[in-house]
């Protein structure tokens, strides 16, 4: 089949988030199953392209309206895209099912809408092969994901967005003002282009934009201090919309920050960039562990872990070694299935029982069994327990650190990681040894979903060895830069 | 499947049946046997071991190599693990009630296995943590801030251990031990290499119960199911105590290299045993002061393992060796205590001195039981403690270290202070009418303890047995051993079977002086105290009750000193730092977050961009 089919990862979503006002009249039911029903397909293609790019081992580039890069622009879907927007698919797919559920409030007409666009949005931030593309991308994830926070109507939640606008506003803007300064410098858009005459720009412009291009880029990543609409909006979200923050929007950011760094590591003060994102990253981890500890809010603290988590991945991107990103990768994965799985669950506790206070998990090992183990597994993984998949990656970035000579920060690292364990601790023992209220029934749909999640969460920490050629394979997509320039085929007006 | 994964994993896999099928009989079936499988393969490789010297397999997994090595130091290690392992597995046949406990003690066991059985760092850590898993799991049903101290306190120290394993696959790019040796000899420089033995020092102390970073220790033992706290007890703490041995393996040479010595010992090994010392002494007058029998054991566990690392802390040969040996015998009496407590609290359902008395009459197997893990502990032959314990005295004696021998000296002083109040109260005097119509052991309980008796009897009276052994460790006589019966240092002998032959004759004449001598008088209970001398305190002191209050006002200054207070104001101080950060932080102002977004830029500019 030819590879240009992978332009519908981007098409469908698109097309049919316009037709949902067509459908709106058939109610409710109408529009979720719509919703199931795009997103399984997106699945579907999603699967079938990473089959291709992992079976063959080359990248899909796909060339819009034939225009050859470095005039138009290209999707580049090689090992990490293929791999990112299967994720980005299969956890949409599961949460338009828990959408069936957990979101009540009307219109579900714009919600669906919402819904695919973002992950279009997250989709194409992945896929592009072009700067410009890439911030038009983020624009959409972004402004999609300011909607879907205010979706819940309540006064919180339009605070949380208003906060969100205002951060991810400036963000943005000032990653445009970077793009247009390397634009300028370069006279391309392209990003394998961009990465050949990366050593030729003026080193004051690259410096300063490359520099701005992070800090925008920042915000999405969560990075300290950057992030602090993150737990506002991660707590006001409606449930489904937190995972897929969590679990592949912010990965989008962390991967465009991680790509255009590789990107230009030719510019002069990359490693002075680098060493300040490590900082960062440190802070990131330990700031949002910290917050995490006293927490009166299940949802909220697993908001600050899914900071923290991230602040790792942050860091470990920006160790500048083969080591440290493909273990940021390995980290990315487990991150998404741990943590869709620990908010889906915590998200359907907030529906089932009306709140996601952490009053409301006593005794939840009696009253809903199966929603209780899932989450202790879920936070057993993210402590970084052996036996659990995060265990692998979180040691591979550990060492990768130690590595690359950051010893003091993988100290504070674990550090941190000691207070986090503490507040899972406190979780699972309100859960399993607090009495509580009476028998619950629990969804069929969800408890299949949940389960799916913890079973790949074991399968992976016990038998990680497929899982860690894959991340690897990704991970150098996304370190060997010199590949990627090849791959894209540039007619021959590259240096 | 390789032999050594068999051993490894089969308590797990034993675990994991047990809790999946959860049917009363299969169950127990199924968890013993988890612990009986690796025991017989042990028993079974040890022929093959003798000829070869070392059994290896190694499996790439993860893309990491993992390697396995069954050598005699590991197998006298592993053996331990496998006879205490089965021991507390059966005597949970009696006290254990659900397929959870039988998951998590077992793989805890596992984990201990792994350790014992890894030859590489990062194995070494994964099995360490799977234990403490399976042990923190075990704690946490029974008591949450026990559970919480146990499981931060450990956290702490395998991130410790983590970090120093990280520092030394950045300098060797490898795990394996011999590697690992390699490198920290030629290329490690003097701070780093001080670093990881101090994160290492932390690490295998917080499992070893080494003072200060103990206190975890006295809950979590007495907070779960004592029959796993003989496995916890015996086995867990072991793996801190293996550790140490460990240092010596991967780093001790490059120590002793980098710092020399102090006296006679290695400087860093000094530490290591003056820290032992102090763990010998405060567990001892803690366990003096305890009013819980379970309380009385934990503390007493842990002062005995500071035996254990002052014989390593010495660091020559004969130390090292005797160290072993205590921690084999260690591992037989601390068990047999544990499996003790949980018969009586299994026949009583009570913990404390106050409510027990003349339990001898009515448990006559368990108390005879009981009067062999006392004599052991005590260090009175024939008994294995007793041999293990002359062993480091005359160690730490013969390198003229003479702190470290007054520590150890007050160590047993302080055992027979504690372990008279043990024999005393619960077996002997009055006993409470509710308690008149208790039953021995079950039958599982008392296998179980006959089980680790035994060895502590056999051990005792023919050394010969255990030194052979630990001479192969070492390669050469460290301890001559001239017939089964006898020890011989050059500087000091022992023989088991004349001293067993002159105790009989010793408790034959005190027999028949005993039947000729005066009449019986009858003494009220109240005044044991004071050996039947009229009572002059104003308080009135039964064996039963505050026994040693004078001893506590005595140490009234010292006992205000608290690691354990200490650390729990650091954890509160970390939560209110915690609470004030983020207030400030994530204030909830929009206005503010847009400064830290202008403050970022800010340090972009400054940065050189």
């Amino acid at each position: 089949m030819n590879g240009q089919y992978a332009s519908l990862l981007i098409a469908l979503p698109l097309i049919s988030a316009f037709f949902v006002p067509l459908i709106k009249e058939l109610g409710r039911k109408a529009v979720m199953g719509y919703l199931v029903m795009i997103t399984a397909l997106q699945t579907a293609i999603a699967g079938w392209v990473a089959n291709e790019v992992y079976s063959t081992g080359k990248p899909i580039i796909v060339i819009a309206g034939g225009w050859k890069p470095p005039v138009g622009i290209n999707l580049y879907i090689g090992h990490f895209a293929a791999l990112f927007v299967l994720i980005i698919a299969v956890i949409s797919f599961f949460m338009a099912i828990f959408s069936f559920r957990a979101v009540n409030v009307e219109p579900v007409d714009k919600y669906a809408m919402l819904f695919l666009l973002l992950m279009l949005g997250a989709t194409g931030m992945i896929a592009t092969g072009d700067i410009f593309n890439l911030f038009v991308f983020m624009e959409i994830t972004a402004i999609s994901a300011y909607a879907l926070t205010a979706y819940n109507k309540t006064g919180e939640a339009a605070e949380a967005s208003m906060k969100y606008i205002v951060l991810g506003g400036i963000g943005s803007s000032f990653f445009l003002i970077g793009v247009a300064l390397i634009y300028g410098a370069t006279g391309t858009l392209n990003m394998a282009h961009l990465a050949q005459l990366a050593g030729a720009i003026d080193p004051t412009v690259a410096q300063v934009g490359l520099a701005l291009i992070i800090f925008g880029l920042a915000v999405e990543a969560e990075l300290f201090p950057l992030n602090a609409w993150a737990p506002d909006a991660y707590q006001a979200a409606p449930h489904p919309i937190t995972v897929m923050f969590s679990a592949f929007v912010v990965k989008a950011g962390l991967y465009a920050i991680g790509r255009l760094l590789y990107l230009f590591q030719g510019a002069e003060g990359w490693s002075g960039l680098l060493r300040l994102l490590v900082i960062l990253a440190t802070l990131t981890v330990i700031v949002a562990e910290l917050s995490a500890l006293r927490q009166k809010d299940a949802k909220r603290m697993i908001a600050y872990s899914s900071i923290g988590q991230v602040g790792m991945i942050a860091f470990a991107l920006a160790l500048g070694t083969q080591a440290g990103v493909s273990a940021g990768v390995f980290h990315m994965v487990n991150h998404a299935i741990v943590k869709a799985l620990l908010f889906l669950t915590v998200g359907y506790v907030g529906v089932a029982l009306g709140g996601t206070a952490i009053e409301n998990f006593q005794g939840l090992g009696k009253r809903m069994p199966l929603t209780a183990l899932t989450i202790t597994i879920g936070s057993l993984a993210t402590v970084g327990i052996p036996l659990f998949n995060i265990f692998w990656s979180k040691i591979r970035i550990l060492l990768a650190g130690v590595e690359a000579g950051y010893s003091w920060s993988v100290a504070l690292i674990l550090g941190a990681s000691v207070v986090e364990a503490v507040y899972y601790f406190r979780l699972v023992h309100t859960m399993w040894f607090v009495e509580g209220g009476g028998r619950i029934r629990e969804n069929f749909a969800i408890g299949v979903i949940a389960i799916f999640l913890a079973a790949l969460i074991i399968v992976i920490g016990v038998y990680p060895n497929d899982v860690w050629t894959i991340v690897q394979k990704a991970g150098q997509d996304l370190f060997n830069v010199a590949n990627y320039i090849k791959n894209v085929p540039l007619m021959g007006v590259g240096a | 499947m390789n032999e050594l994964l068999i051993i490894i994993f089969a308590p797990l896999l034993g675990g994991v049946l047990a809790w999946a099928l959860n049917v009363r009989g299969i169950r127990e079936l199924l968890g013993v046997a988890g612990a009986a499988v690796p025991l017989a393969y042990l028993v079974k490789l040890y022929s093959e071991l003798d000829a070869s010297g070392q059994l290896s397999h190694s499996i790439d997994f993860a893309g990491f190599t993992f390697s396995f090595s069954l050598t005699h130091l590991t197998w006298v290690f592993a053996m331990i693990a496998g006879v205490v392992g089965l021991a507390s597995t059966i005597a949970m046949v009696s006290t254990s009630r659900d397929g959870y406990e039988w998951l998590f003690a077992l793989m805890s066991l596992t984990g201990a296995y792994g350790v014992f059985l890894s030859f590489d760092l990062l194995g070494f850590f994964i099995f360490w943590e799977l234990m403490t898993v399976g042990s923190f799991m075990m704690v946490l049903k029974y008591s949450r801030s026990a559970g919480l101290k146990y499981f931060v306190l450990s956290v702490v120290g395998a991130f410790a251990m983590f970090l120093a394993i990280a520092k030394i696959y950045a300098l060797s790019g490898s795990f394996a031990f011999p590697d690992v040796a390699n490198a920290v000899y030629y290329a490690m420089g003097r701070g780093d290499l001080a670093l990881v033995f101090g994160l290492f020092l932390v690490a295998f102390g917080v499992k070893a119960g080494m003072f200060p970073l103990h206190v975890w220790a006295p809950d979590a033992y007495s907070e779960t199911n004592q029959s796993y706290t003989a496995m916890f007890s015996g086995v867990l703490s072991k793996t801190g105590v293996y550790g140490f041995i460990l240092i010596y393996m991967l780093i001790g040479y490059r120590l002793m290299v980098e710092f020399g010595a102090f006296r006679s010992a290695p400087k860093f090994g000094y530490i290591i045993a003056f820290l032992g010392g102090l763990t010998i002494i405060v567990g001892g007058l803690l366990a003096a002061l305890q009013e819980d029998i379970r309380k009385l054991f934990a503390y007493s566990s842990i002062s005995q393992i500071g035996y254990i690392l002052v014989a390593f802390g010495v660091g020559t040969s004969l130390s090292i060796e005797a160290g072993i040996y205590h921690a084999i015998s260690h591992a037989l009496f601390k068990g047999l205590f544990f499996l003790i407590v949980a018969t009586i609290i299994y026949r009583t359902g009570k913990t404390t001195f106050a409510d027990m008395g003349g339990l001898a009459e009515k448990m006559p197997f368990t108390f005879a039981m009981a009067f062999v893990a006392i004599l052991s502990l005590a260090g009175i032959p024939p008994m294995a403690g007793f041999v293990s314990k002359w062993l480091i005295f005359e160690a730490v004696i013969s390198q003229n270290l003479p702190i470290l021998g007054g520590m150890v000296f007050f160590g047993s002083a302080i055992g027979f202070v504690y372990l008279i109040r043990f024999t005393y109260a619960v077996w002997f005097g009055q006993r409470p009418t509710d308690l008149d119509d208790t039953k021995d052991a079950p039958l599982p309980l008392a296998v179980a303890m006959a089980i680790l008796a035994i060895p502590n009897i056999v051990f005792g009276i023919a050394p010969g047995l255990v030194v052979k052994e630990l001479n192969k460790i070492f390669g050469g006589e460290i301890v001559t051993s001239p017939t089964l019966w006898e020890l011989n240092l050059g500087f000091g002998r022992y023989n088991g079977l004349l001293i067993l032959v002159w105790l009989i004759v010793g408790l034959l004449i005190a027999a028949v002086i005993y039947f000729l001598g005066a009449p019986v008088r009858k003494v009220p209970v109240t005044d044991t105290y004071q050996s039947g001398n009229p009572v002059t305190m104003e308080y009135n002191l039964t064996i039963r009750r505050n026994f040693f209050l004078p001893l506590k006002e005595a140490l009234a200054f010292w006992l205000r000193i608290s690691f354990d207070k200490l650390y729990r104001d650091i954890g509160a101080w970390v939560e209110d730092f915690a609470e004030v950060m983020r207030n400030y932080v994530y204030n909830g102002n929009v206005q503010s977050y847009a400064w830290y977004l202008a403050l970022i830029l800010l340090i972009l500019a400054m940065w050189g961009v």
